[in-house]
């Protein structure tokens, strides 16, 4: 049915472009424009024109390095003049890719005939809500196809003759005769696309914005044809608050709506609006946080329109305050407890605890997440876990591990086509867990003991559990974390009884172990220096007085625990711990601060951050974690580049 | 230390070239020795082997033991053979000796016996560890310092302590060589992605500003284009309106540049170029725009451009 409605269109359309032939100066024009953040979510652009009759490619040309200075900005126009024969129709492909060609995020397609006697504007959105609708086509081993010309196939997620529109598949063939007449003006916030015009500053207009419920009953209720809708009016402006696509302020990330547009929201009855079925399955998929409104203004937060492009270092319209070099950006937002961090060249993978019921047992709503080193949309490598407290990765093999409380279990699962198995359980808390290339340590909090598996790594991870503990050390009591100092040695904190100087640090060469501080007020976090045997250990003290110590070291002599901050007055409950080229960063959670230790120098980095958490470092760039409120949608990875 | 130890262990066994539980006098019964049981060219094979081992010349007294070995099937002579191996830190082929060794020994070998070969067995697989390649291509060819070790997926395989090299390939791949530093006494993992062997070359086409470029039929960009191609003969079109179109077959080779200026001369009589976009739709509104050419080829008509650019769809395309 729908083959024949597309063929009768092309028809008609044919007969219109025939019977108007003789003048022939049509163009069209393609605008195309994105509701996400470059080059954070997108950072390459294909464009494709392709004979519907023959399959022949008319166009083809990838635009790399989209949104920098020089480069494309986006909105970015590009015109198609009609072909010889004005009646063929021709497919468009936009193609939006990050990170490589085989990044593919959006396809959107369009068939449809050059209009023969006028320039036509044909709006070209590459929307967050069709994230995923494209995806590079695989042989029968999963690789990666490629064209003569080494191309990425790239196939829709869509039935043939279908695209993805606002997140539903819709028809991709488009009359040309409704098509508005080309004025830059309309693409461009009133301007020309050569930075003048007015642009929508999605930060600062949303950064503030209440959370406005979605009406998710009605929606499951709905049947085939679910109506998504919110109890709001008309004239406010609108945003679907992510978990870190699209425009981040300073603390959330939003994907604004045009208001009254098939790609936003319209108006609906007795005081609500419609959206995309889309925001409602995203929604109930916990895989955003919301939907935001906030008051236009007609100075800086003008009625958020198709007509008016978003703000950002990459458009083409408006002026975009430059971005503050040294102030911390978010790349993934409205996280439920957000917890341990750990990072690779090109992926931030952290865990969400998720919450705890009225008998204080964990929901199993917890998860093992990860997101590009830049930010972006996060992906789930596992959810319904119960509370995990640490996360430890090995970046050469592709696999992270972690803790699960339902069960005592240590779990662990590939990067790359993700499933959560479980190593090994009956445990009574594990706790903390460091990794000595296939061998895996973990803390029990309740049984106080630490131990060691041997690792083997197939499709999935095997776990053969040492017979007998590492030896514990005299007075220790609740192993927390635990970290390898170096090849074969492994370090970890005793918290003992919390509020009393009970705590013991202890590092073992699993034979032998050494305690290294004992007396200490509620040690928790413990990093060591990547520097062989002349590594120090470094752990800090979970107390309103507490301090970071620093453990010089020769091989497995240990010179006594040294107060790196002894001057500063305390530090209010140190939380996170990392040691990245001599340097020392943690944060402090009640003063929301982070900082670092370098050449004997104390320098803040960051203040007024949200319960500062786990702290992780590579190539002197920072991240760390906003614990946000608990169990509130308000947890955050940052960034910071010093 | 243990290294030392395990060279003064396996080299007075074979200074003395008797298996160790022969030394012992305590022992009952002891079996025989080598060189009263082995006779006619396996003795004379393993007296042989024992003064090139005497002599450190261990390559050549492997070879005299492995003869003896074949020619008299003794288990024994699998020490004086892991011996050699040991010698020329092949700690691998130690292991496999000596695990052989152990299984077929039966009463040739002595308690002690068995007990200096767990021995050993346990000191040298601390110079060894378990090496897992794992490949991108299934199929493709893993190598181990330059021996083929097997065909990805492949399994875990032991390899020496010290620099090994690995490489892994596949016809229609590119060869990938890396040297891994093995520490002994642990696993470790090797990643292998494979990439596709492309063969392509970089062409570089300067023409006039607005001169319309064309490669296989296929619009490729205005006035410059510069991209890579696969290796080949590629058709190269260069044209404008009122100029006489240019077209070469242009060969890219692999890995080259290849660089092609074209001048682009004005076809007699022709209309002003600016205007050559409007033509694009060929030779019928060619003649059309002779009819109208006032009011078809102003210079101020000529199409909006995109911030990207404008294109025609007026070429045959390719497949």
């Amino acid at each position: 049915m729908k083959t024949k409605i597309l063929g009768a269109l092309l028809i008609g359309l044919g007969v219109i472009a025939s019977s108007c032939s003789a003048k022939s100066r049509g163009l069209v024009m393609l605008a195309i424009q994105t509701d996400l953040s470059l080059p954070k979510d997108i950072d390459r652009i294909r464009v494709e024109v392709l004979y519907v009759d023959s399959g022949a490619f008319a166009f083809q040309q990838d635009f790399d390095q989209i949104g920098e200075e020089g480069r494309i900005l986006l909105p970015a126009t590009i015109g198609f003049t009609a072909p010889k024969d004005p009646s063929r129709a021709v497919k468009i492909r936009v193609i939006a890719s990050r990170g490589s060609d085989e990044g593919v995020r959006v396809l959107r397609e369009i068939v449809t005939t050059v209009p023969v006697d006028r320039t036509a504007t044909l709006p070209v959105l590459i929307q967050f809500l069709c994230d995923g609708s494209g995806e590079p086509e695989r042989d029968a081993a999963g690789n990666i196809k490629r064209d003569d010309s080494g191309k990425v196939i790239v196939k829709s997620s869509c039935p043939e003759g279908l695209t993805c529109v606002s997140g539903s598949c819709k028809e991709n063939a488009l009359d040309p005769e409704g098509l508005a007449d080309y004025a830059p003006a309309e693409i461009f916030g009133g301007g020309t696309g050569d930075g003048d015009g007015q642009c929508f500053d999605v930060a600062a207009c949303f950064d503030g914005a209440a959370r406005v419920a979605l009406d998710l009953d009605t929606f499951a209720k709905g049947g085939d044809a679910p109506l998504c809708q919110a109890k709001l009016g008309a004239g406010l402006n609108v945003a679907i608050e992510t978990q870190g696509a699209g425009i981040c302020s300073r603390s959330r990330c939003f994907v604004a709506l045009d208001a009254e547009s098939e790609n936003g929201w319209k108006s609906g009855a007795s005081g609500t609006i419609v959206l995309p079925p889309r925001v409602c399955e995203l929604a109930l998929a916990g895989e955003i946080v919301g939907l935001v409104a906030s008051a236009p203004n007609v100075t800086s937060c003008p009625k958020k329109e198709p007509s008016i492009p978003t703000c950002g270092p990459w458009s083409s319209a408006g002026k975009s305050q430059p971005v503050a070099p040294k102030l911390p950006v978010v790349i993934a937002s409205g996280q439920i407890n957000p917890h341990a961090l750990a990072l690779t060249a090109t992926e931030v993978f952290w865990i969400n605890r998720g919450t705890f019921d009225a008998m204080g047992l964990a929901r199993s709503d917890g998860a093992v997440k990860s997101t590009a080193i830049g930010g972006g949309q996060p992906r789930s490598l596992a959810t319904a876990q119960a509370s995990p407290h640490d996360l430890v990765l090995d970046a050469a093999r592709r696999f992270v591990y972690w803790t699960n409380a339902s069960g005592g279990a240590l779990m662990a699962s590939a990067f790359d086509a993700p499933k959560a198995v479980s190593l090994l359980d009956g445990l009574a808390q594990p706790e903390g867990l460091a990794l000595d290339d296939l061998s895996l340590y973990w803390t029990d909090l309740i049984t106080g003991e630490v131990r060691r598996g041997a690792l083997t790594i197939g499709a999935s991870a095997t776990l053969s559990p040492e017979g007998a503990a590492i030896p514990p050390a005299p007075a220790g009591s609740s192993p927390r974390r635990i970290v390898v100092a170096s090849k074969g040695l492994v370090c970890w904190t005793y918290e003992g009884t919390l509020k009393t100087a009970t705590g013991v640090i202890a590092c073992s060469d699993l034979t032998q172990t050494t305690v290294l501080a004992k007396d200490q007020r509620t040690p928790r976090a413990i990093a060591a220096d990547d520097q062989g045997d002349s590594g120090a250990v470094y752990f800090a003290s979970f107390d309103a007085e507490g301090g970071i110590f620093k453990v010089a070291r020769d091989g497995k002599s240990f010179s006594p625990p040294v107060e790196i901050t002894k001057d500063q007055g305390g530090e209010a409950f140190p939380n996170g711990l990392a040691v990245d080229g001599g340097a020392v960063y943690w944060t402090s959670r009640t003063k929301g601060t982070v900082k670092r230790f370098a050449n004997g120098v104390i320098e803040v980095l960051a203040t007024d951050q949200s319960n500062p958490g786990a702290v992780a470092v590579k190539d002197g760039v920072v991240y760390w974690i906003n614990e946000g409120t608990p169990d509130q949608p308000d947890g955050a990875i940052m960034k910071l580049v010093p | 230390m243990k290294y030392r130890w395990i060279q003064r262990s396996l080299l007075a066994a074979l200074l003395t070239l008797t298996p160790l539980g022969a030394a012992h006098a305590a022992a009952p019964d002891p079996p025989p020795t080598l060189s009263t049981t082995l006779t006619g060219m396996a003795k004379a094979e393993y007296e042989g082997g024992k003064i090139l081992f005497q002599d450190r010349d261990y390559q050549n007294a492997l070879i005299k033991f492995e003869h003896a070995f074949a020619l008299s099937k003794d288990v024994r002579l699998l020490w004086n053979i892991a011996s050699c191996e040991k010698s020329l830190r092949r700690y691998t082929r130690v292991i496999t000796l000596l695990e052989r060794y152990q299984r077929e020994g039966g009463e040739l070998l002595t308690d002690e016996d068995r007990r200096d070969a767990k021995e050993i067995l346990a000191i040298v697989r601390g110079l060894v560890s378990e090496l897992r390649v794992m490949v991108s291509e299934p199929g493709a060819e893993v190598f181990i310092d330059d021996q083929k070790a097997g065909d990805a997926p492949l399994s875990p395989v032991l390899v020496d302590v010290g620099a090994r090299k690995i490489r892994v390939q596949k016809a229609g791949w590119k060869a990938q060589t890396q040297t891994v530093q093995v520490a002994g006494g642990g696993a470790l993992v090797v990643t292998a992605k494979l990439e596709r062997e492309v063969h392509k070359g970089l062409l570089v086409i300067e023409a006039g500003p607005k001169d319309l470029i064309a490669l296989d039929g296929k619009a490729v960009g205005l006035g410059r284009w510069e991209g890579a191609l696969p290796s080949g003969g590629h058709t190269l079109r260069v044209s404008a309106p009122g100029m006489l179109a240019y077209q070469a077959e242009v060969t890219i080779e692999d890995d080259k540049t290849r660089r092609v200026p074209v001048t682009l001369n004005a076809a007699p009589g022709s209309p002003d170029k600016t205007t050559w976009i409007w033509l694009t739709g060929g030779a019928i509104l060619a003649a059309g725009a002779v009819v109208g050419s006032v009011f078809l080829f102003r210079p101020s008509e000529a199409p909006p451009q995109g911030t990207i650019g404008t294109f025609p769809l007026s070429f045959g395309g390719k497949r």
